[in-house]
This record gives C-alpha cells, sequence and structure tokens, in this order.
C-alpha cells in the first residue's frame, strides 16, 4: 500500500445513519458519504493509524481475497487523502 | 397513580411518550399493535425519530421501515454537521474578540446527554452572551456576513436600549442556518434564573470531534429547558424527552441550584411543571396542573397541524397568554410578561394580519404607547 499510516484531519466531523456515513470537511465545507464498509474503516481509523492493521481486522471480519481488500482499500485511502479527510501522520504522533 | 398525560395522549404519541421519556405507563404496549409508518411519522412530527431508532436498536423485535428512516435521520445528520461546522465559526468569531459564549440546546445537548450530536432533531443555533456584550457580538456577526433576521429593522439607540432591557434574542442567517444570540433565556427579565458570570461558572465543556464547545451546566440546561418548554406549550416530546436525559446527570450542586431557583415565584410553576412531566413524578397531583396538561396534550396533538392561518394565530397568541399567566402567577410577573412581549413591534409584521383588521392597528398602537408609559 502507498500509505502506511493515516489519522482522520481534526477538521472532518462524522455522522452515523443506518450503517452508513456522513462526513463534513469544515475547512471546504464539502460533504461525503461512506458505504458500510468504508464506514467500518472510518471507525477502525479513529481507533488507529496502522493501516497494516486495519488491513488485516478487516480480512478477518470479511469474507473477501487480500489482493481484492488491498485493491480496493488502496482506493479508498488515496480517496481519503486527496479529499483531505485523512492524512499521514507527523513524526511521533500516534 | 397514572400520570395525567396518560389519559389525554393519543394511543401511539402516548407509547412514544411512554418509552423515549422513560414514563411508567402500565398500559403501553410494544408498540406492535401501531403500524411502524404510524409511529414512524409521529415520531418525526414530535422530532424524536433519531431517539427512537435509537431506541429500536436495543428492541430488535421493534422494526423501523428503514427508507424513510434513513431519509430523515440523513437529512438530520447533514443538519446537525451544519450546525456544528456553524457553531464552530461562530465561536471562533466571538472568541478571537475576547467574547465569552455559551452553546444552548442543539447539538450541543445531543452530545452531552445523548453522547450523539445528531441524534437530537435540531433547528438552529443558540448561543447565548453577556447583555453587555450584546452589541459587540451583532457586530461582529454582521460583518462576518451574517444577515439579522430578528429584528429586521435597525433600532434607534432608544430602541436598543428597550430591545436589551425586553427581548431575549437577535436573529441571524447564513446560508439557510439560523443563529439566535441570546442574552437571556427569554424575553421577560422575571424568567431568568442567573446572570450571565454565574452561568459561565457553572458551564460545561462539551467535546464534538477534535473541537470544544461551552454549553450550560446541567441544573441551568433543565431551568432554560423548563422555560422554554413553557412558553412553547411543550408542544414536542424530544423536549419532554430531553428533561429526563438531563435530571439523570443531576449533581447534588444541580438539585440545589434547581430548588433555589424555584423559590423565584416567577419560575416555581414552571419548574414545578418541568419536574412533573419529567419522569416518575407525575403522581402527585396539583390542581392547577390539570388545566396545564389538558393544554399540553392539546398542543401535542396539534403539533402536525400546519402552518395556522392568521386569525388562528391571533387566537393562539391569546390562548397562549393565558396559559403563559397561569404559569407565572402574581401581578407583578404577568405585567412583566406583558411589558416584554408587547412593548417592542420591531419585528411585527403586518402582513400577518388579515384586511378587516388592518384598521385596528393605530389602536394597538396606541395601547402600546401606553404600556410603555405605564411601565417604562
Amino acid at each position: 500500500m502507498k500509505f502506511r499510516r493515516l489519522t482522520i484531519s481534526r477538521e472532518v466531523l462524522s455522522q452515523v445513519v443506518a450503517n452508513e456515513a456522513v462526513l463534513l470537511d469544515m475547512r471546504t465545507e464539502k460533504y461525503f458519504g461512506l458505504n458500510p464498509v468504508g464506514l467500518r474503516v472510518w471507525e477502525m481509523l479513529q481507533e488507529t493509524s496502522d493501516l497494516r492493521a486495519i488491513r488485516d481486522r478487516l480480512l478477518s471480519e470479511y469474507h473477501v481475497a487480500a489482493e481484492d481488500l488491498d485493491r480496493d482499500l488502496e482506493a479508498l485511502f488515496d480517496h481519503l487523502v486527496a479529499a483531505g479527510l485523512a492524512q499521514e501522520p507527523v513524526d511521533g504522533s500516534p | 397513580m397514572l400520570h395525567p398525560l396518560n389519559q389525554l395522549l393519543p394511543p401511539v404519541t402516548r407509547f412514544l411518550w411512554s418509552q423515549l421519556c422513560d414514563v411508567a405507563d402500565p398500559r403501553a404496549d410494544s408498540g406492535s399493535r401501531f403500524r411502524s409508518e404510524e409511529i414512524v411519522a409521529e415520531a418525526s412530527r414530535q422530532g424524536v425519530l433519531g431517539l427512537l431508532n435509537a431506541w429500536t436498536q436495543s428492541t430488535p423485535t421493534f422494526h423501523l421501515p428503514s427508507d424513510v428512516l434513513k431519509a430523515h435521520l440523513g437529512a438530520n445528520a447533514v443538519r446537525s454537521l451544519a450546525l456544528v461546522n456553524e457553531a464552530l465559526k461562530v465561536s471562533k468569531l466571538l472568541e478571537g474578540d475576547g467574547l465569552r459564549h455559551i452553546f444552548v440546546k442543539g447539538p450541543f445537548l445531543a452530545q452531552k446527554y445523548y453522547g450523539d450530536f445528531g441524534i437530537r432533531d435540531a433547528g438552529d443555533l443558540d448561543v447565548l452572551v453577556d447583555e453587555l456584550d450584546v452589541p459587540r457580538a451583532v457586530l461582529l456577526l454582521r460583518d462576518a456576513g451574517y444577515v439579522r433576521t430578528k429584528p429586521v429593522r435597525d433600532l434607534t439607540p432608544r430602541r436598543w436600549k428597550l430591545y436589551l432591557d425586553t427581548q431575549h434574542e437577535f436573529g441571524f442567517e447564513r446560508r439557510r442556518l439560523l443563529i439566535e444570540l441570546h442574552w437571556r433565556f427569554a424575553d421577560c427579565r422575571r424568567l431568568q434564573s442567573a446572570m450571565f458570570p454565574l452561568l459561565w461558572e457553572r458551564s460545561r465543556h462539551v467535546s464534538i470531534g477534535a473541537h470544544s464547545f461551552r454549553t450550560l451546566g446541567a441544573g441551568d440546561t433543565f431551568i432554560h429547558l423548563a422555560i422554554h418548554g413553557a412558553l412553547a406549550g411543550w408542544s414536542m416530546l424530544k423536549w419532554i424527552a430531553d428533561l429526563g436525559r438531563v435530571r439523570k446527570t443531576f449533581t447534588a450542586a444541580d438539585e440545589q441550584l434547581v430548588s433555589a431557583t424555584m423559590a423565584n415565584p416567577a419560575l416555581s410553576r414552571v419548574l414545578e411543571l418541568a419536574h412533573c412531566l419529567g419522569p416518575n413524578d407525575g403522581s402527585e397531583s396539583r390542581p392547577w396542573l390539570e388545566p396545564v396538561f389538558r393544554r399540553i396534550a392539546t398542543n401535542l396533538i396539534n403539533v402536525a397541524s400546519g402552518e395556522p392561518s392568521a386569525l388562528n394565530r391571533l387566537q393562539s397568541f391569546v390562548t397562549s397568554y393565558r396559559y403563559q399567566f397561569h404559569l407565572v402567577p402574581g401581578l407583578r410577573n404577568r405585567l412583566a410578561m406583558l411589558r416584554s412581549n408587547l412593548i417592542m413591534p420591531a419585528d411585527f409584521d403586518r402582513s400577518d394580519l388579515p384586511d378587516r383588521l388592518t384598521p385596528l392597528l393605530p389602536l394597538v398602537a396606541q395601547v402600546r404607547r401606553g404600556i410603555d408609559k405605564l411601565l417604562l
């Protein structure tokens, strides 16, 4: 994966709605939606910035091939970073 | 003994009331005899669909139609996010000028007492500042692009003084979000429980995302809800549900604060009513409460009646005064309420009146001038 660690931007607020999520980036005032799997990843990102740990937990939770999961996660993390919803932590932060 | 509202509410409303407001209702069932669409519609009208959704998570036998629920909760989530976003902007604006401010109700109450800032329907943003800071706060909001909606007209220096003296809020709007700037809980000064410095001292932090906001302490929140609910005729279940939720978090200091505030004759009945509407407190019979409960039940039933006609608004104005007078005994308190609500016609909209009533306007103006003279 391109990123090893990611943290959620402190300027992003989230609301869970029926297994999905609505995110608001308060800097750009843009809204984003997450599907149930995206929400699960988002919840894990709130607990850890270690993307490998997130991948491993998802592998144990969902019946999915590792290659497919890696591809989907890569795409999701790229989207989150490109949209400014998550970022690579500066050295020293958890 | 059954709570008086048990006898007065229709079955679906009573079901929601007993489940979401923690009120013992021996006749309440699991809701299975109602159509879920019926319950969702009523919960939506009463502003408790988010609470109902949370309740159903722990009651797997009870299902709600997910499409309706998702649409409503999605809209509410977006609104709550927008309100918190706006609150942060307002907060930075006021803080940047050193103005102390406290957010009241809305997403902050939801976050503090339900753990989810989007669970409760929130319409606008209420922010409380010291009365002395109001002129500065009004200027800051205006310069930042917020459009004043209440009062619409500019105020002369005399009107400014009158407005601060007798009203309780300035209204602003930006991108269809309403921001109300308050300096007391209600128009009538006698319904104020404490001056801002005391409210500030008792205020609490609430964190939403990575940001921290100030909100009223639990005792002051209860008093505020009691006043706001009483003036609004307790016409939505969400306000009644909040009472129990806030009261559950009371410390001894909060209990003491509310008891001490009941010594204020203008607030004693208002707070007594709030206690009686909360869980496990409706069993004591007080004769003055009977007509009040009847009025509240009517309001809860009528919440979905839609936009009233101008004549109905006039009738409702008179009825609400009768009801408020019932809650605020004593000539001085009642005169103070009259004064605070009548002398400031700055946001009075003539188009509210049907044509046949417009000849009465000069008479109304004369009466207002008379009241001004008598009371100011």
